[in-house]
C-alpha cells in the first residue's frame, strides 16, 4: 500500500502534463498548417473580415492581408491570426473525449468552425476598436482579443461535453 | 358669450396683418423662391417697389435657370434638388415621385435628393429626348414653392490637357536664382526642404481619377494612406462596380463617341488614353517616396495623401464630388464610413464650364468643408478663358490656382485667368523648352508605368496643395483662410508683361515656410480626429505565448476531466 502512493503522484502529473503537451501541440500544429499553406488563409480571412466590416458599416481596403482603415488605421492577418490554432486545440479535445466516432467527427468539425467563426467576430471587433480607439489597439488586441478566443474555447468544450452526455431522444420522443 | 377687450382685438388684427405681410415678403434671391412668389396671383397687389423687385428677382433667377440649364454637359437624367426644411422631411414626398414618373432616389451628403428619371421604358428615349427631359424637369421643380434649389448633375472632367512623348528636370521645385539648379518659375523647394520635409499627420485628399498603388515610386510608400472610391456609376467608375474602398486607378480611357454626342458630334471627338491624371497630381502632392533612389521628388515629403476617386470614364458627377469634398473634410456622407482622420486640404484638379452659382450643390459641399477647417485648392480650368465662368473654380472659398511657366509667366496658351484666380503657380507647358535641355517645359510626375510630362491648372493647384502641407507642418493650427492668406502674401506678384491677364497674387513661392514657426492660432474644431494613427500593419495572432499557454492548461482540463468520468 505505502509503494502505491507514489504510483498515483506520478500518475496524477503525467496526465495533465500529457495533456498540456498535446494542447501546446496542437496550437503549434494548427499555426504550422497556416504557415505551410503560404500566404493564402491570411488573405482569405482579411477577405472575409473586410466583408463582414462592410456588413457592421465599416469600410476598409485589403491588400494581401493588409487591411486598411481610411485614414490610416491597418492590421495584418498572419498565419498567427487566422485562428488555426485554437481550432485545432478545441477539435482535438472534442475528438479525443467524445464518446463514438460519429461524436468525434462531429465535435471536431463543430470545435473548428465555431472557433474561426469567433476568430472572425474577435478581428471585426479589433478592427472597429483599433479605429475607434488606436492608442488602446495593444490592450485590445493582446487583452480582450486572446480572452475572447480562450472564453469561446471553454464555451466550446462546456457545451460540447453537455451535448454529447445528454441521451440520444427514442424513437416517436420528442428531441431535447 | 364674453366681451373681448379692444386690444385683444388690436392684437390679432396685427397679428393677421403680419402674416399676411409676411405672406408677401420678397423671397430670398433663388430662382425657386422667386417664382413661387410670381406662381401666386391670388394674393393682395404689393406696393409697386415690391412688385418691382420681385419682377427683378424672378428675372434673374430666370436668367440664373437658364444659365443652369444652357450647360450641355450634364448627366442625362439625373437631376439633383434641395427641398425646403418644411418640405423635405424623411422620405421623398409623394409628388415629386409622381412628377419624376416613377424616378429613383438618393440622398446626397448635402441632404439633397437626385432624381433618376425612368428613360422611356419600352421605348427607350435618344440621347436628346434625355438631355430635353431632364431640362424639363429642372424647369418643372423650379416652379414648386416646396424646392429650395434644383439643377442637373453636371459633369466635371480632369483639368489636364492630354499626356505629351524626368530632381534635374523638375525644373518647376528649382529656385528663381542664384542657384545651381534655378528656374524663373520655379517656386524654390530645395531650401524649405532643409527645414522641413513636412508632416505625416497632415492629410491631404487628392480628388480625382484615384491612384497607382503598385507604382514602383508609390508602393510601399508611408504617404499613401487608405483611400475609397466614390464613382457610383460603375460604367464611369470601369471596375465593375459602383463605390467601394478601393481607390486604385482602372483606367479612364474612352473610345471615339463613347460619351455620346454634342450637337451630333461624337464625345470626345477621338479616341483617349488613360489619364493616370490622380497619381499624377498626388505625385506632385508628395505621395511617393521622396528624397530616395527612385523616380521624382514631391512638394512634401512627409505627408498623408488620401486618394479619393471619382473621376472615370467620361468624367465625373456633381454628386460624387460634392460626397468626396465632405468625406474628406471628415463630413458624413450616407452610406459611406467616415475618413479615420479628415483632410486639412483637399485638391480638386478638375472643372467644368459654368457659374459656381449654376451649382449650388458644389458651392455648399465646399462651404461645409471649408467651415470643417478644410482648405479647398482648385485648378482655375484650362480653356484659357475668365476662371468665374468655370465650377469650383470660380466658386466661393477655394484657392483657385492658374498656371505659370518655365519662365513664371502665366501660360495663355491654355490657363484660365481672371479675379476668381488667387494664385499662380507650375503649370508647365509641354507645347515648349525653353531651357533647351531637350525636355519639354512640363510638369514631371507620375503616370502608369513611368513618369510623364504633363501641363495644365491640374499640375499647378497640387503644388499649391503640397506648400499648404509643407506649412501645416510647421504651423498645424492655421484655418482655411489664413493658409490662403499667407500663401498669397508670400507670392511674387507679376507684372503685366509677365500676367497680361489677372493672375491673383502672383507665382507661389515656398521659402517663406523654411521661416513659418509656432503652432499659429487654435487648430479648428475637427469632427473627431483620430490620432496617432498606427499606419504600419501589426499582426493580430489570434493566441500569443500566453494564451497558446492557457488554452493548452485548457485542453488539459478538459481531457483530465474526460479521464475523470471514465471518458
Amino acid at each position: 500500500m505505502k509503494i502505491a502512493r507514489p504510483r498515483l503522484r506520478a500518475r496524477t502529473l503525467a496526465l495533465p502534463a500529457a495533456a498540456l503537451g498535446l494542447g501546446l501541440a496542437a496550437v503549434g500544429a494548427g499555426e504550422a498548417m497556416a504557415l505551410a499553406l503560404g500566404p493564402a488563409p491570411g488573405a482569405v480571412t482579411a477577405e472575409l473580415v473586410r466583408r463582414l466590416l462592410e456588413v457592421t458599416g465599416a469600410s476598409a481596403l485589403r491588400t494581401g492581408a493588409v487591411l486598411r482603415a481610411p485614414g490610416g488605421f491597418a492590421y495584418e492577418v498572419t498565419a498567427a491570426c487566422v485562428g488555426f490554432g485554437p481550432a485545432a486545440v478545441v477539435a482535438a479535445v472534442a475528438a479525443l473525449r467524445s464518446r463514438s466516432a460519429g461524436a468525434r467527427l462531429a465535435g471536431a468539425l463543430a470545435g473548428a468552425a465555431t472557433l474561426l467563426a469567433a476568430n472572425l467576430a474577435r478581428l471585426v471587433a479589433l478592427f472597429h476598436l483599433g479605429v475607434a480607439d488606436p492608442d488602446r489597439f495593444v490592450i485590445y488586441h493582446h487583452g480582450l482579443g486572446q480572452a475572447f478566443v480562450l472564453a469561446a474555447m471553454a464555451a466550446f468544450l462546456l457545451l460540447w461535453r453537455r451535448v454529447d452526455r445528454a441521451p440520444a431522444p427514442a424513437l416517436g420522443e420528442p428531441g431535447r | 358669450m364674453r366681451t373681448r377687450s379692444p386690444a385683444l382685438i388690436a392684437i390679432v388684427v396685427l397679428a393677421v396683418s403680419a402674416a399676411v405681410a409676411g405672406a408677401q415678403a420678397p423671397p430670398p434671391a433663388t430662382a425657386t423662391r422667386a417664382r413661387a412668389a410670381a406662381a401666386s396671383p391670388s394674393q393682395a397687389a404689393p406696393p409697386a417697389a415690391v412688385r418691382e423687385k420681385e419682377g427683378a428677382e424672378a428675372r434673374r433667377a430666370q436668367v440664373l435657370l437658364e444659365k443652369r440649364l444652357a450647360v450641355q454637359d450634364f448627366v442625362p437624367g439625373q437631376v439633383v434638388v434641395k427641398l425646403k426644411p418644411e418640405a423635405a422631411g424623411g422620405a421623398e414626398p409623394a409628388w415629386l415621385s409622381t412628377l419624376s414618373g416613377g424616378g429613383a432616389f438618393r440622398r446626397t451628403s448635402g441632404g439633397e435628393l437626385v432624381i433618376s428619371l425612368p428613360g422611356g421604358g419600352l421605348t427607350p428615349m435618344s440621347a436628346e429626348e434625355r438631355v430635353e427631359q431632364t431640362r424639363q424637369f429642372v424647369r418643372q421643380l423650379a416652379e414648386r414653392p416646396e424646392v429650395d434649389y434644383v439643377q442637373p448633375n453636371y459633369r466635371f472632367q480632369i483639368a489636364a490637357e492630354p499626356p505629351d512623348p524626368r530632381f534635374v528636370e523638375q525644373w518647376h521645385y528649382f529656385a528663381r536664382a542664384g542657384a545651381a539648379r534655378s528656374a524663373a518659375g520655379g517656386i524654390g523647394l530645395p531650401p524649405v526642404w532643409d527645414a522641413t520635409t513636412g508632416d505625416p499627420q497632415v492629410v491631404v485628399a487628392v480628388i480625382d481619377t484615384g491612384i497607382l498603388p503598385l507604382h514602383e515610386d508609390i508602393q510601399g510608400s508611408p504617404n499613401l494612406l487608405p483611400g475609397i472610391d466614390l464613382i457610383s456609376d460603375s460604367g464611369v467608375a470601369n471596375d465593375g462596380d459602383g463605390r467601394d474602398t478601393d481607390p486604385t486607378d482602372t483606367g479612364d480611357s474612352v473610345a471615339r463617341g463613347e460619351c455620346g454626342d454634342f450637337l451630333g458630334l461624337p464625345v470626345p471627338d477621338r479616341d483617349l488614353p488613360s489619364s493616370w491624371h490622380g497619381s499624377h497630381v498626388a505625385g506632385t502632392i508628395g505621395v511617393g517616396r521622396s528624397n530616395e533612389s527612385t523616380g521624382v521628388a514631391g512638394v512634401a515629403w512627409k505627408v498623408g495623401v488620401v486618394p479619393v476617386r471619382v473621376l472615370g470614364k467620361c468624367g465625373g458627377s456633381t454628386t460624387d464630388i460634392a460626397d468626396a469634398i465632405r468625406w474628406a473634410a471628415g463630413l458624413d456622407v450616407p452610406g459611406v464610413a467616415p475618413i479615420a482622420r479628415p483632410a486639412r486640404i483637399v485638391n480638386l484638379s478638375l472643372g467644368g464650364r459654368g457659374s459656381c452659382s449654376n451649382s449650388p450643390a458644389m458651392q455648399r459641399a465646399i462651404d461645409d468643408a471649408v467651415a470643417a477647417g478644410t482648405a479647398v485648392v482648385v485648378a482655375a480650368g484650362n480653356e484659357a478663358e475668365d476662371a468665374s465662368g468655370f465650377t469650383p473654380a470660380g466658386c466661393r472659398g477655394v484657392i483657385s490656382v492658374a498656371a505659370g511657366d518655365l519662365e513664371g509667366k502665366l501660360v495663355l496658351r491654355y490657363s484660365n485667368f481672371g479675379s476668381a484666380v488667387d494664385l499662380m503657380a507650375p503649370g508647365g507647358d509641354v507645347a515648349s523648352d525653353r531651357d533647351g535641355n531637350g525636355h519639354v517645359d512640363g510638369v514631371l510626375s507620375y503616370v502608369d508605368g513611368g513618369y510623364a510630362y504633363y501641363n495644365g491648372t491640374s499640375m499647378a493647384a497640387p503644388h499649391v496643395a503640397g506648400v499648404a502641407a509643407l506649412l501645416l507642418a510647421r504651423r498645424p493650427g492655421l484655418s482655411p483662410a489664413e493658409i490662403e492668406s499667407e500663401l498669397k502674401a508670400h507670392a511674387l506678384s507679376r507684372s503685366p508683361s509677365e500676367c497680361p491677364r489677372p493672375c491673383g497674387a502672383g507665382l507661389l513661392q515656398a521659402g517663406f515656410v523654411a521661416d513659418a514657426t509656432g503652432p499659429g492660432p487654435t487648430p479648428p474644431d475637427r469632427p473627431d480626429p483620430v490620432s496617432p494613427v498606427p499606419v504600419e500593419p501589426q499582426p493580430v495572432p489570434a493566441l500569443g505565448p500566453f494564451g497558446a499557454l492557457v488554452a493548452a492548461a485548457l485542453a488539459a482540463v478538459a481531457l483530465g476531466r474526460a479521464r475523470g468520468t471514465g471518458r
